[in-house]
């Protein structure tokens, strides 16, 4: 199967793509904006040689995939925030586990039930791992369909060299826009991972083995923390992703991720071709949070704007990042009939700053 | 070339279908498109607006914030709704045989034609009304090429309901000759 370009709501080119990339058991429990994901690949799987298991709950979801993964295989879920939080439980005890899943959060304003329109209020509960213990989960963020097809093989491939649940986040305005992405041929990503040396086969073939727990005694909590410490480290120092553009001669800096990061790209390119001194970065990974791309900004730096489809959560990120070196100012929003800030309000914003 | 698109109906009338097809003739066209739609209630038979935005560069801003320059209104109780996504430059074509009253917008064309009408004169019912006016639409604005819009109805509509097709097609000119 050559390249092929389909035109298909987000949330079915997040199916598509996982798919195509190996994906063969998705366990999921219906939830706008969400839904769409499992719909299609209960239609695709079987063509695959997999299945769509709907479960009976958010909290199976999370077991199946653990159990998935104990058998060395790559499972996914799809969800949005309230079954996001009842999964926090069993991926707490995955990261602890090493094991590997793939999970998209078709994020939608909360908090409790919330309302079904996008948001990208979960930023906080994705990027500082969700659950108890001392923990993070890679986090990837792509704000379109064609992001979404080209960063699968790239989660594909952190969950199993880490053995780390990858989360995808993708505001619910994104996941339900229909638009055209190209795929490559399929291709199993996962089979090119060796898990013979951690997944559960029985003892036919090998020596007894001390695998996995969710409790532990004294020293080995302390030796399980120190070896996720450094992954952890491996991870920060190794997979940090983002776009940049205009960095050069900026005094305006914006970053935004998701939708908001695909306004900015338009935006920035708008304002310079205007002689506005802007510069953009958009996070790709968002654990880990692209603190390398904030090395290069330039020193006439003046202001900095963060755009979020919520409250302000990736701006504490952006300013660790910054530690101090210029003012950081907010412009967000969650929920309403249009749940995030147009492009023309960014830009007066944006121009309000450059004119100091 | 940048078109931000509203097309506004009820339920039933065809709206989401027009933004499918615009959307699935322009990739045809090889452009570059990005579909939203308002959904929840309207998935039930209420109102619906549909947003496409086609372009012939890759799309940054995926929304049409009150900036749209091709609109499309079949109905009285969406034209107002369409009428505030439309920016202050472009063409809006309506139904007058719904829509009796023109709300006036500096800068913006407003089309009317009375598609509900035509659609009964040449295809024996008013459901071809949308079509009426995307050929109203095409024809004025050469978003796209005719040729491909009618392959795209002969693919979907004719694929499906072959009995509807030459109708719909028949809507379609209707629309073209009276640009």
């Amino acid at each position: 199967m050559p390249e092929e370009t389909l035109f298909l709501k987000n949330t079915e080119t997040f199916a598509e793509a996982m798919v195509r990339c190996g994906v063969r058991y998705h366990f999921a429990y219906p939830i706008t904006p969400a839904s769409d994901v499992m719909k299609y690949s209960a239609m695709l799987l079987p063509q695959y040689g997999g299945r769509m298991i709907q479960m009976e709950s958010e909290l199976a979801v999370a077991n199946a995939l653990a159990g998935c993964a104990c058998a060395g295989k790559l499972g996914a879920t799809s969800t949005s925030g309230p079954g996001m939080s009842l999964m926090q439980e069993t991926i707490s005890f995955m990261a602890g586990a090493e094991l590997p899943c793939l999970m998209l959060d078709s994020m939608r304003v909360g908090p409790g039930d919330g309302d079904i329109i996008g948001a990208q209020s979960n930023y906080f509960q994705a990027t500082r791992g969700g659950g108890h213990g001392d923990y993070r989960v890679i986090v990837l963020a792509p704000d379109s369909g064609q992001s979404i097809v080209d960063l699968m093989p790239v989660g594909v491939k952190l969950a199993f060299t880490y053995r780390s649940p990858v989360l995808f986040v993708i505001d619910g305005v994104t996941a339900q826009m229909t638009e055209t992405s190209t795929f490559q041929e399929p291709r199993d990503y996962a089979a090119d991972f060796d898990t013979s040396s951690w997944r559960y086969t029985g003892t036919k073939d090998h020596p007894k083995r001390f695998l996995l727990t969710g409790s532990y005694s004294h020293s080995q909590g302390y030796e399980l923390n120190e070896r996720l410490r450094a992954k952890f480290e491996i991870i920060k120092e190794k997979e940090q992703r983002w776009e940049d553009q205009y960095l050069e001669g900026a005094e305006l800096l914006l970053v935004g991720f998701g939708i908001h990061g695909r306004m900015i790209r338009e935006l920035t390119a708008q304002l310079r071709s205007q002689n506005h001194k802007v510069g953009r970065i958009n996070p790709i990974s968002l654990w880990p949070f692209p603190d390398k791309a904030f090395e290069k900004i330039p020193s006439g730096l003046k202001n900095v704007l963060v755009v979020e489809m919520n409250h302000g959560q990736m701006i504490d990120d952006v300013r660790l990042a910054l530690n101090g070196r210029a003012p950081t100012h907010f412009l967000g929003k969650t929920g309403g009939d249009t749940p995030l800030r147009t492009l023309a309000e960014i830009r007066a914003k944006a121009l309000e700053l450059l004119e100091g | 070339m940048l078109y931000k698109c509203v097309f506004s109906g009820s339920g039933g009338q065809g709206s989401a279908l027009l933004a499918k097809l615009v959307c699935q003739a322009a990739i045809i066209d090889k452009l570059k498109v990005v579909m939203t739609q308002t959904y929840g209630i309207e998935q039930r038979g209420g109102d619906s607006t549909a947003f496409v935005i086609v372009s012939d560069l890759p799309i940054g801003n995926p929304l049409v914030e009150a900036d749209g320059n091709l609109g499309i209104a079949l109905s009285a109780s969406t034209y107002g709704m369409c009428l505030a996504s439309m920016g202050n430059s472009g063409r809006l074509f309506y139904n007058s045989s719904l829509i009796k009253q023109e709300i006036e917008k500096p800068g913006l064309e407003q089309i009317p034609l009375e598609a509900s009408d035509l659609a009964i004169e040449v295809g024996g019912s008013p459901r071809g009304l949308n079509l009426v006016l995307l050929g109203a639409a095409v024809a004025a604005t050469k978003i796209l090429k005719i040729e491909t819009v009618e392959e795209v109805l002969r693919e979907t509509i004719g694929h499906k309901k072959p009995a509807l097709l030459e109708s719909n097609l028949a809507s379609f000119r209707a629309g073209l000759a009276k640009a």
